[in-house]
């Protein structure tokens, strides 16, 4: 993790914005920084207003109150979005390179034909997330950890420098959701891509993120890594007792039997 | 809107009279089972068949008060549009049972306002259940008209259609307005719709929107293959199902509408086989490098 990133220019900056639909608030008075080259795990359980903010970080959805700040020109931003898995349709008959390609449809010239450049770029984005040898496997075929990491190929082939991702590792068995976690750390390091990672669960980012924001009751509550995984700020996010172990140099929190 | 051919006239007419029915259904079914394979890609099929018998009910009232079908057939599908975004938003009441209850309260308004009209009996019929022999040049004139509006707007749309319709929020990051396409697929499938019931019936038309897709899909993982296989389903289905209302005298749009089965129950046993195959090939697949070690 680098320690640089705090002090750098801020990518945006998310200026105490309250979040709803129609008369529905879901988060209010939200602020926090995201920098070039930051890994933040939002963190909160389902329902807390995760996907809200990301849509939100993604232009989707416009605050009710405040603003979101982007400190660079609009065309330098190349957002490169994974989406929950459960929302895609396995009835669509797409191969994973169709869907990959996907990411290259251009606003402004949808009917463009996609070139061999276009392709190329696809196969690459499938080999850098470890799945080169499914590119014309139909996607209702692909396994939970397969259909992930297509989701991640896509985004990647938008040759993003931030990447958004809404729960990438839910429903993975261990193996898989550890394999998905690495994917991204290489991807964030080798690449230079800022993340914004949405997970109900703490433990999956804790050894990844610099910074994690834990989404509980309306309330985003933002700091870097070694400032949230205190007892304290556990304790004021949750409302509950937690511990938090090191294991082979790796963290994890838990929550401690009550007396 | 109908040539006076009577039923009777068509048993000793020669087969160059079945020309323009084959035409006109082939020009309606090569449009319908094209957008049809997002009809039911997009879980939308009950609003295809609201829309269609909402066209249906629009037709039957213009015919009762005297005025231009055309005109009460679209301001009826377009009225039912305007309730397609609003049921997507409910969240007290599903999707399926407020087009249901649409379906049903446009089908009853069809027959009533068709059973009220002045209209001689044929012509009430071909309203709802469509007349194919009676097609004319003009019909499949109107239908051609459509059918390359619909294609084209389809083909050079294809990726954002297709991409609003998989994925909208993936599709919204790209800058790509959902909304904007949605509402040209909607607008598009409705115009298709209102001059496909005029020509062919609501039954029929709905049986293109859904039997030739669910069949291409059920028999290919390619997307562009099913709209191929669709629109030949569609093609077959017409040839088979006109000559067979002409050879034995049965009503021909819904002779016709239950032919697009013909395919989907002829190609089904090979599809299974082929699956089956398939899935054998790739259990050996998985268990030959176990046996090797």
């Amino acid at each position: 993790m680098n320690s640089n990133i705090a002090t750098s220019k801020p990518l945006v900056t998310v200026k105490g914005i309250w979040l709803g639909y129609g008369r529905n608030v879901v988060l209010k008075d939200v602020e926090f920084d995201v920098h070039h080259g930051d890994f933040i795990g939002l963190v909160g359980p389902n329902g807390a207003g995760k996907t809200t903010l990301l849509k939100a970080l993604l232009g989707m959805l416009r605050p009710i109150r405040g603003s979101i700040i982007w400190h660079t020109k609009k065309d330098e931003v190349r957002f490169g979005y994974v989406p929950q898995r459960e929302l895609l349709d396995e009835l669509y008959p797409l191969s994973a390179i169709d869907i990959v390609l996907m990411s290259l449809i251009q606003a402004n010239k949808p009917w463009r034909r996609y070139t061999t450049d276009d392709i190329e770029i696809a196969h690459w984005a499938l080999e850098q997330a470890g799945i080169a040898d499914i590119a014309i496997k139909p996607y209702r075929l692909l396994s939970g950890g397969q259909r992930q990491r297509l989701l991640v190929a896509r985004a990647l082939a938008a040759k993003p420098n931030v990447l958004v991702l809404d729960e990438p590792t839910n429903g993975l068995d261990l193996p898989t959701e550890h394999g998905v976690m690495e994917l991204i750390a290489r991807l964030h390091h080798e690449h230079s891509i800022t993340i914004i990672f949405a997970t109900h669960l703490l433990n999956v980012v804790i050894n990844y993120a610099n910074r994690i924001g834990i989404v509980h009751d309306g309330r985003v509550r933002m700091g870097t890594a070694s400032e949230m995984l205190s007892q304290e700020k556990l304790r004021e996010a949750y409302g509950i007792e937690t511990g938090i172990a090191t294991v082979d140099g790796r963290k994890f929190v838990f929550v401690k039997a009550s007396k | 809107m109908h040539t006076t051919v009577l039923a009777g006239d068509m048993a000793v007419a020669p087969l160059g009279l079945l020309i323009m029915p084959i035409v006109s259904a082939s020009i309606a079914s090569t449009a319908c089972c094209y957008v049809g394979v997002y009809v039911v890609l997009r879980r939308i099929v009950f609003v295809s068949a609201a829309l269609a018998q909402l066209g249906a009910a629009g037709v039957g009232l213009g015919l009762m008060l005297n005025i231009n079908p055309v005109v009460t057939c679209y301001a009826f599908i377009l009225l039912g549009m305007l309730f397609v975004p609003l049921i997507q938003r409910e969240r007290r009441v599903s999707r399926e049972s407020v087009l249901g209850a649409m379906y049903a309260i446009a089908a009853s308004l069809a027959m009533i306002f068709v059973a009220k009209s002045p209209a001689e009996e044929h012509l009430m019929e071909s309203t709802l259940f469509g007349e194919l022999l009676y097609a004319t040049k003009d019909v499949a004139l109107r239908l051609g008209i459509v059918t390359i509006i619909t294609l084209a707007i389809h083909l050079v749309l294809f990726k954002p259609l297709l991409l609003s319709s998989f994925d909208p929020e993936f599709a919204t990051t790209l800058g790509i307005r959902t909304q904007l396409f949605d509402s040209v697929f909607y607008i598009a499938l409705a115009i298709l719709i209102g001059e496909c019931i005029r020509a062919v019936g609501a039954l029929l038309t709905f049986s293109y929107l859904v039997l030739p897709p669910v069949t291409a899909l059920l028999l290919t993982d390619r997307l562009k293959i099913a709209f191929v296989i669709s629109i030949s389903c569609g093609l077959v289905a017409n040839i088979a199902g006109v000559i067979i209302s002409f050879h034995y005298d049965l009503p021909s749009s819904p002779t016709v509408a239950a032919c697009t089965l013909l395919p989907l129950v002829a190609i089904a046993p090979l599809a299974i086989c082929l699956r089956l195959s398939k899935a054998r090939h790739h259990i050996k697949s998985i268990q030959q490098p176990k046996k090797q070690t």
